[in-house]
């Protein structure tokens, strides 16, 4: 009875993975992309039709190995946003055309992994999750296998993160040789009582799991991969690996650290804060000579996720709510700038700096989106960006961490100088004399949209995702 | 009718939209309609306010997002009053001087609305964070104005003028929220936050003062925080400079009056001895650097600086007439500083170039013109009878008892300027004409037309100035009481 039970609660990542499978198998016979692409949307939809239909509770399912409370459930329909908001972009990258039922397939075995990733109550699945993530995102980042740059990023990405799913391993069996569970609520609670676990072995497991969960969102020093990685994978991956992995990396960071690890705070908040300064900063300064877009986005992204760590450092009710909030908007507006990335290549076939010259007079509504979302990233009002930031910020001082509010708005500073270099090249340097209009495939200018839509009506009317994060919360 | 007020140019910036960007009469027409619509809801404000009741008139207040207490909460008063009229007015007549932009004009019509809407926001906004929200808005499209349309070094003058603006505002963003978890229950309502402010400790009003005052500073701009004004001011196009030096630098010093000021009455107190020392250097300073230009529009740019020194010297006499003569400066060099960029843009649309050294004897070649900048340069020079005398008196006035070295040195400044503008009259229109231009054309009707308007109020306020000073006085006469208490 439970094992049927549990398994009709775990829908969901069952129709994720049957889809992508299906598409694996059948890719052989069925080689066209637009019946793949629907199969996998609608594999997708469906997940989300059964995550939505069940009933919020908070029991463990299969032996306390998942979870799913209304705020891991929040999370996951955001990641499977993030799963169908990455189809229309493939969709919509006019240079992918070769082997797309495989693709989505992968995608889809990788958003199933996110999901258990965000779900786990265990660390043994939280290592489970994470493999499967990471193994397909590899294979998506070398997608291209016919060009070096792809396969090239594929191998790195491959190398440094299975140091990083090694080290996690590794501080998995530490924490369970010190306190005999690997299960969160179990931690917390040896944690609480203290007789029965070994207190020292238990902090080099723990700071040996937040080594690689820090891989994962790519925190400073564990981010070169980054960059490498986005500029080398088709644009299409880049978006996805910049939003579903991090979104999932951040849920754990909030559970583990602060759930599981609650009662060790004072020994993993300290470094924590550090890695926050070291990751907003250096992701700022180096993105400020990037003359690659999607390198410059990449370095973006690891700022990005230095203010979240905010969240995760700052703790408490304010700081989960930061860190829920900031994400979920932080995935909007970097597939938006994705989108964007996409649709000029499309036109150019160029990914510099160069080929976003004038694009205000050849493509308006493309710079104008683009605008939006580079001004939502740097946190200008009244996107919501902006009151990602406000939240983070408010976090940290209500925290009484000072120090990491004022380095976070210096930072903020700083960051407007990049995001402004390309605002300059879109609309004040003059378009190149062959420039001409090119539209978008329909897919795209969907995506594009859509996370437009969410970017400025989060800003604007952020009351809906507030109110759910809210009533989501006690329950991280 | 505040709502209306401040989104009239959103919706301004739809119908642009809506107009194909090849027809130039009808954006312009558009632009034009839309910005003397906001001025007449603008006057009909004028109309119905009561200078002598007490507190904020017109307000609407409405929860925005709940979860947080932000509330979208509008409000007018004697102090916001007379920055909304000067808005307005420059907003129009700006809109009228910018029939001159003839490159990418949708788009730049499109900003300017954008524009409109953030400074009129900032100055009803009553919540800190609906405040924050349209001082953050202004900046962007001022960035594509400067950076688009402006002059030959328009690229780092736009990207300049972002970095330093948003520098300063993100650490009023820090004290905004500090201020705002203090309050219990959290508030960001101005009037709310200013029982919580006075509550606080010293030590820590010092510092939220001065996390407002970096923002306030950089935006009067106040020395040395005023490095981007020169450069966004020459590279603006000539509209544009009207609105940065209108409109944009008052922003500043209503922050100080609307929210530094009345939230944290303590530190201003103990801080108002700095304060009247940076006014001093920020009067002394951008007198003698304008003595030294050699470039007509820089040297408007930095006697903008000196002028706002006696709005920072006003408010820091912490007195009702310093405080009376520090925002009628705001008003007066928001006229006069508008007139004599316009009156720079007419003489470089004709000649191209802004070198003083290439001028001279224009008076008898353009007579009217000539005219014009006579009595605008005289009225920041502080002729009496125009309205800069009156408010630079009363700055002095107000100040003397409280900081008797730094007014005496004050006065200096005033001799300064009237060395740099007579200085300057005399190389462009004394002496032999330059043959260069003989066929000089004269100010032509639209040019007029912007230009009279502040003309007269000049004088009118310069003859009359209570038709100013009634508006605002209850306001900072109850700001006062705010600050030292009833008893002071």
């Amino acid at each position: 009875m439970t094992l049927l039970h549990d398994t009709a609660a775990a829908l969901p990542e069952l129709l994720l993975a049957t889809t992508a499978l299906l598409l694996i198998v059948t890719a052989r016979l069925w080689r066209h992309p637009r019946p793949a692409a629907a199969a996998a949307a609608g594999g997708v939809v469906a997940a989300a039709w059964a995550l939505l239909a069940q009933p919020a509770g908070g029991a463990a399912l299969f032996d306390g190995m998942l979870v799913r409370t209304p705020w891991i459930a929040l999370l996951q329909v955001g990641i499977l946003g993030v799963l169908l908001l990455v189809i229309l972009m493939t969709l919509g990258t006019t240079t992918l055309r070769e082997d797309l039922p495989e693709f989505f397939g992968l995608l889809l075995l990788s958003g199933a992994g996110l999901l258990l990733v965000t779900g786990a109550q265990s660390l043994l699945m939280v290592y489970v999750g994470l493999e499967l993530v990471s193994l397909t995102s590899y294979l998506l980042t070398g997608f291209l296998r016919r060009e070096a740059v792809s396969a090239e990023a594929g191998l790195k990405y491959f190398l440094v993160g299975t140091l990083a799913t090694a080290m996690l391993l590794y501080g998995v069996s530490w924490v369970y040789g010190a306190a005999g569970t690997l299960d969160l609520s179990a931690l917390a609670a040896a944690l609480a009582d203290g007789t029965h676990l070994n207190h020292s072995l238990l902090v080099v497991g723990a700071l040996l799991v937040l080594a690689g969960l820090a891989f994962k969102v790519g925190l400073v020093p564990f981010h070169a991969w980054a960059p490498d990685a986005y500029e080398g994978a088709p644009t299409a991956v880049a978006a996805f690996v910049s939003a579903g992995p991090k979104l999932a990396g951040f849920a754990l960071l909030v559970r583990v650290l602060g759930l599981a690890f609650r009662g060790l705070t004072p020994i993993w908040a300290a470094p924590l804060e550090v890695v926050a300064i070291l990751t907003m900063t250096l992701g700022n300064v180096a993105a400020l000579r990037q003359t690659n877009v999607k390198r410059l986005l990449a370095y973006s992204s690891i700022a990005q996720a230095g203010y979240i760590v905010i969240g995760v450092v700052a703790a408490g009710p304010a700081g989960a709510f930061a860190v829920t909030y900031y994400a979920l908007v932080y995935v909007l507006m970097n597939l938006a700038a994705f989108c964007c990335v996409i649709a000029v290549a499309n036109a150019t076939g160029r990914e510099d700096l160069g080929a976003y010259a004038g694009l205000a007079q050849t493509h308006p509504v493309l710079a104008a989106g683009f605008a939006l979302a580079l001004l939502s990233l740097a946190g200008i009002p009244p996107l919501a960006g902006f009151l990602a930031k406000v939240w983070i910020f408010a976090a940290a001082l209500q925290s009484d961490r000072v120090l990491l509010a004022v380095v976070a708005a210096v930072n903020s500073v700083i960051a407007v100088f990049y995001y402004a270099l390309l605002l300059k090249q879109m609309y004040l340097s003059p378009p190149p004399p062959t420039g001409a209009h090119a539209d978008s495939p329909w897919p795209l200018r969907l995506a594009l949209g859509a996370s437009l839509a969410g970017v400025v009506l989060l800003g604007l009317w952020p009351t809906p995702l507030l109110t759910a994060i809210l009533a989501a919360l006690p329950t991280p | 009718m505040l709502t209306w007020l401040t989104f009239l140019p959103l919706i301004g910036v739809f119908l642009l939209l809506a107009v194909p960007g090849r027809n130039v009469r009808a954006l312009r027409a558009v632009a034009t309609a839309v910005t003397a619509a906001t001025l007449l809801v603008g006057l009909a404000l004028l109309a119905r306010f009561q200078p002598a009741a007490p507190g904020y008139q017109f307000v609407e207040r409405l929860s925005w997002i709940p979860a947080a207490q932000i509330t979208y909460y509008l409000g007018v008063d004697g102090i916001s009053l007379p920055m909304v009229l000067l808005t307005v007015l420059l907003g129009f007549l700006a809109c009228l001087a910018s029939f001159g932009i003839t490159t990418r004009v949708k788009e730049y019509f499109i900003f300017y609305l954008l524009l409109l809407t953030g400074m009129l926001g900032t100055f009803l906004a009553l919540d800190l964070f609906l405040f924050y929200v349209f001082w953050e808005i202004v900046l962007v499209p001022m960035y594509f104005l400067i950076g688009i349309w402006g002059g030959p070094r328009k690229e780092y003058a736009a990207i300049k003028f972002f970095l330093y603006t948003l520098a300063g505002s993100v650490f009023m963003l820090l004290a905004i929220l500090a201020l705002y978890l203090h309050a219990a229950p959290h508030t960001f309502a101005i009037p709310e936050l200013a029982a919580v402010g006075r509550s606080l400790p010293l030590g820590l009003q010092q510092l939220l003062f001065l996390g407002f005052f970096l923002a306030f500073a950089i935006k009067v701009p106040v020395f040395p925080f005023h490095t981007w004004l020169p450069d966004a001011h020459v590279e603006a196009p000539t509209p544009i400079s009207v609105l940065l030096a209108g409109v944009l630098l008052k922003m500043g010093g209503y922050g100080l009056f609307r929210i530094a000021f009345p939230l944290l009455p303590a530190a201003a107190q103990t801080l108002a001895g700095p304060l009247a020392v940076l006014a001093v250097i920020n009067i002394l300073y951008g007198a003698l650097v304008a003595m030294a230009q050699t470039d007509f529009k820089k040297l408007v740019a930095y006697s903008s600086v000196s002028h706002m020194g006696f709005v920072l010297l006003g408010a820091s006499a912490m007195t009702q007439t310093g405080f009376n003569g520090a925002m009628l400066q705001m008003v007066s060099h928001g006229l006069l500083t508008g007139g004599m960029f316009l009156l720079v843009g007419v003489l470089y649309d004709r000649t191209h170039t802004r070198d003083l050294a290439a001028f001279g004897g224009l008076s008898a070649r353009v007579p009217v013109y000539s005219g014009l900048l006579m009595v605008f340069s005289l009225g920041s020079l502080g002729l009496p009878g125009l309205s800069g005398f009156v408010a630079e008196f009363l700055s002095l006035l107000g100040a003397f008892p409280a900081h008797r070295l730094a007014t005496g040195l004050s006065v200096l400044g005033i001799v300064l300027t009237a060395g740099y503008i007579l200085l300057m009259l005399q190389r462009v229109l004394l002496g032999p004409l330059n043959p260069r231009w003989q066929t000089l054309p004269e100010i032509n009707r639209l040019e007029l037309a912007t230009l009279v308007p502040l003309l007269l109020l000049t004088v009118a306020i310069g003859v009359w100035p209570a038709m100013v000073l009634d508006l605002q006085a209850p306001a900072l006469a109850s700001l006062l009481r705010q600050i030292i208490g009833p008893l002071g």
